[in-house]
This record gives structure tokens, C-alpha cells and sequence, in this order.
């Protein structure tokens, strides 16, 4: 065997080689991109009584653009700075005396309502009544919570949890489409109804008297008129009230 | 029982001592084959060439920074970021046979990470899938195109470890000067400098839905003697 081995070992050529290497380090940051085209007021006047009786529709008043590179949630929050109280609209200015018994200052964020034309196609782990704002805006004799925006009752930003609406995506890491939309783009999408680009519809419904009937709680089943927040009898008081509304896009976790 | 062989070559000349003669014939026939079929059967690879040198200039480390959607849908082009020269001898020897082979292996690192996905260094993102190998695309070329894998970008293989040649061994020697595909024959990057100097594009185009983070691989480019 010694034999054998010396003899292998002596006759074996090695084989000629050289080598070099590359180190390629790719850094893939996450991108986030909403671009929203919008007036940056938008005003709601009630000057005549057929806009109290009917509300006020702004259609296509703000268009939303997405674009990411990781799957993402979108969701809208109404805010304000809470003069009145948290929750609820600021109170800008009174009109003359501020009304008689009964009229308040306390008006509902929620009042406000919203719809987008496309709908919430990336919502099956929804657990709530209402996943999104695609619902038309519900008749002013019946009221609904279908498209009343979704309120942080604390005013602390908390996004909504899987029983609230979202405009796209929803609450958790269930599955890509489950709760969350996949990274693209609406350069890429094609299509207006693509799940990258939303036309966002606003209405507000004050009513006769002005209980503004479409309020109603996050889960969209609690009603939050001005009589059953403030009791009976409780009616707007005339003035000038503003409050604002937050999109926000969040990578989905 | 003591087994001495001495051998000595060239001459073949094989004497064995056994101490127990009465298994001499069997044990004589076994070993007798076993050492003659190591004396004719044992690769004895030839060495055909006297030097093969592989040099890199350029950079040795590549980044590809994602940091704006553009990016991601379009990609991200190094051009000629690095430049293999190759010079392959054999004056002193003049072996006809004398070829060589350029393979280029992608690597992801350390165990643990699958072998169809890049080697994560840092994540950023719950969400999304890692990037594969095959996401990285290499352009091989040189002024003669002599290059197995032509001239345009192409994927590498989807699995780590896998051979992407270059230049080949065929069996047959195409020599330096013939500015054709798989020139293998002894040259060197300077008389023979448009088939010898290969030019490395890489592009990476990530689109989206990856998970966010650092990622690496290596490329390994091998120069060998063919045998």
C-alpha cells in the first residue's frame, strides 16, 4: 500500500489555477410614497337650508398615489387640535351669541364622511362592519356609519385596529392581500382602479336640525349625533369649525 | 505477515517477499494487479501549461443602494467595474494541449441561508420576500466576443455553487489570435488584448415587493488550466 501511495503521489500532476473574487452588497431601503393631490382647505359652507337638509359633497377632492417597495397599509384619521375637547371639531370662532339652549360646540370629528372609488381589495382579515370607505354615501333619511371617518377617541393618532376601516390594506400581518397590499406602484399599475390610486369623495350631512346624523364611532355602529353625545334637545352652534384629516401609509406590521 | 514491495520506475521491476508461502500465489496474483493498475490507471494528469495568472483590476467591492423608486423598477447598471486579464504560458514546455477554462461561481456566504437567496446582513422589513440569486445578471465580454455567454446581460444560475463557463474546455485548442468564440489556446492579456481582457457589467433590478435590508453575494472567478 505504501507502494501504491508513494507511487500515486509521485506521479499526479496538480492542476493550474488562479482565482479573484467580488463582494456585491445590495442595500434595499424601504420605500414609502404617498403622493396626494388636494386643495389645502376644503371648505364646507352651510348657507342655505337645502345644505343642511342635503349636505355638501366635494367629489374628487383628493387623489391619492402609491407608491412602495414592501407591502403597506393605508388608512385616514381625523385630527384636530382639541380646543373643544378630544375628539372633536376646533372651535374657530362663535357666530353672534353662539344660539340659545340646546347649541353646542361639541361636534363629533366622525361627522365627516368619506368614500373612495376604489375599493378595499386587500381587507379579508377585517373584523368590523365596515373594512373600508367604499360604501356610496348612505341617504340622508337613513343613516349609516358605512363612510364615517375613523376617529382616535384619545386624539392620539392610534392607527384603527382590525374591527375600523382602512382605505387599503388592514390591521395586522396576516397575508400579503389578507391585510396588506403588495409593494408596486400606481407609474406601473396602469389603471385607475388599481389598488395604487384612490379619488377620495367628502361630504358632510348637518341636518335639521344640525345633529349631523352621519356621526357615528370607529366601529361604524355607534352613533355619535349631537343628541347622543350631548343629550337631547342639543343642536350646532353657529360658527366656524376646523379640523383636519391625516393619510397615512405604513409599511404592513 | 509482512508485505514489502519495492518498486522502481520506469522499469517496472516488482519484487515481493512473502513469509507465508502457502497463500504466495493468491496474495501475489491480488497485489501484482492492484500495483500494475496503479502504475498504468492512476490519473496521471498531465501538467500542459506552465503558468496561468488571473488578474483583477477594479473593485473588488460593489454597492447597489435602492433608495428611490426609480431604482428599484429600473435597476441599477455597473459597467465594466471590473476587468479580468488572463495570461496562460507555455514557452518552456510547448504542449500543444496547453488550454484553459474561466468559470465564474456565485457564493452566499455562510451556511444557513438558502441556497437560491442572497446572504442577509442586515433586515429592516417584516414584510416582503428576500431577494434570490438569480436577480443578479453579468455581462462577460471582450472585444472579440469570445465569451460562451455572449454578449448581452444574463441571469445567473438560480442555485449557488453552479459553474457559469466562460470559456470552456472543448477538447480542441482555439488559439489566441483567432478572435473567435472560446479562444483557449497560451496567450496573455497584452499581445492579445481583445481576447484576453474581459470587461464585468453587473445590473441588479429588484422591483418590488423584496424585504427590505443589506444583502451580499460574492462572485467567484476561477482561471484554470483545462485538463
Amino acid at each position: 500500500m505504501a507502494g501504491i501511495a508513494m507511487l500515486t503521489s509521485t506521479a499526479a500532476f496538480g492542476q493550474l489555477k488562479d482565482e479573484k473574487d467580488v463582494t456585491i452588497t445590495m442595500d434595499l431601503q424601504p420605500i414609502l410614497q404617498l403622493n396626494m393631490s388636494t386643495p389645502n382647505q376644503i371648505d364646507f359652507t352651510f348657507d342655505d337650508i337645502n345644505e343642511y337638509y342635503g349636505g355638501i359633497t366635494k367629489y374628487g377632492a383628493t387623489i391619492l398615489k402609491i407608491s412602495s417597495t414592501v407591502n403597506w397599509d393605508l388608512y385616514a384619521i381625523a385630527r384636530s387640535n382639541g380646543n373643544v375637547a378630544p375628539g372633536m371639531w376646533d372651535q374657530q370662532i362663535r357666530y353672534g351669541t353662539g344660539g340659545s339652549g340646546g347649541a353646542t360646540n361639541n361636534l363629533p370629528l366622525s361627522l365627516l364622511e368619506l368614500r373612495q372609488t376604489t375599493a378595499n381589495a386587500n381587507a379579508t382579515a377585517a373584523t368590523g362592519s365596515f373594512a373600508d370607505y367604499s360604501a356610496v354615501f348612505p341617504p340622508v333619511a337613513a343613516p349609516a356609519g358605512s363612510n364615517s371617518i375613523y376617529v382616535d377617541p384619545a386624539n392620539a393618532g392610534t392607527p384603527p385596529t382590525a374591527a375600523h376601516k382602512y382605505i387599503a390594506g388592514h390591521a395586522g400581518t396576516t397575508a400579503t392581500g389578507a391585510d396588506g397590499v403588495a409593494g408596486g406602484s400606481y407609474l406601473t399599475a396602469n389603471a385607475l382602479t388599481s389598488d395604487y390610486y384612490y379619488s377620495i369623495d367628502y361630504r358632510i350631512v348637518p341636518g335639521l336640525p344640525a345633529i349631523f346624523p352621519m356621526a357615528f364611532g370607529a366601529d361604524g355602529t355607534t352613533a355619535q349625533d349631537l343628541v347622543a353625545i350631548n343629550g337631547a334637545g342639543s343642536y350646532a352652534q353657529p360658527g366656524v369649525y376646523t379640523m383636519y384629516v391625516q393619510y397615512m401609509i405604513l409599511e404592513d406590521q | 505477515m509482512t508485505l514489502l514491495a519495492v518498486l522502481t520506475l520506469p522499469t517496472k521491476i516488482l519484487f515481493l517477499k512473502l513469509h507465508n508461502s502457502n497463500i504466495i500465489s493468491t496474495l501475489h496474483k491480488h497485489l501484482f494487479s492492484a500495483l500494475v493498475f496503479a502504475l498504468f490507471a492512476v490519473p496521471t494528469q498531465a501538467q500542459f501549461c506552465d503558468a496561468v495568472t488571473l488578474t483583477l483590476s477594479g473593485q473588488t467591492n460593489l454597492d447597489f443602494t435602492y433608495d428611490t423608486f426609480g431604482k428599484y423598477l429600473g435597476g441599477i447598471t455597473q459597467n465594466g467595474v471590473t476587468r479580468l486579464r488572463i495570461n496562460v504560458n507555455n514557452s518552456i514546455t510547448s504542449n500543444p494541449d496547453c488550454r484553459w477554462n474561466l468559470v465564474v461561481y456565485i457564493e452566499n456566504g455562510s451556511g444557513g441561508t438558502p441556497n437560491d437567496e442572497w446572504e442577509s446582513v442586515y433586515s429592516q422589513s417584516l414584510s416582503g420576500t428576500p431577494p434570490k440569486v438569480d436577480m443578479l445578471q453579468l455581462r462577460i465580454t471582450n472585444r472579440c466576443n469570445t465569451s460562451q455567454t455572449g454578449t448581452q446581460f444574463f441571469n445567473v444560475p438560480v442555485t449557488v455553487g453552479q459553474a457559469i463557463m466562460v470559456i470552456t474546455n472543448t477538447g480542441i485548442t482555439t488559439p489566441a489570435g483567432a478572435c473567435t468564440t472560446n479562444v483557449n489556446g497560451p496567450g496573455n492579456s497584452t499581445t492579445n488584448y481583445d481576447e484576453y481582457n474581459f470587461d464585468i457589467d453587473y445590473r441588479l433590478q429588484p422591483g418590488v415587493g423584496l424585504k427590505s435590508g443589506i444583502y451580499q453575494l460574492k462572485v467567484r472567478y476561477v482561471l484554470a488550466e483545462a485538463i
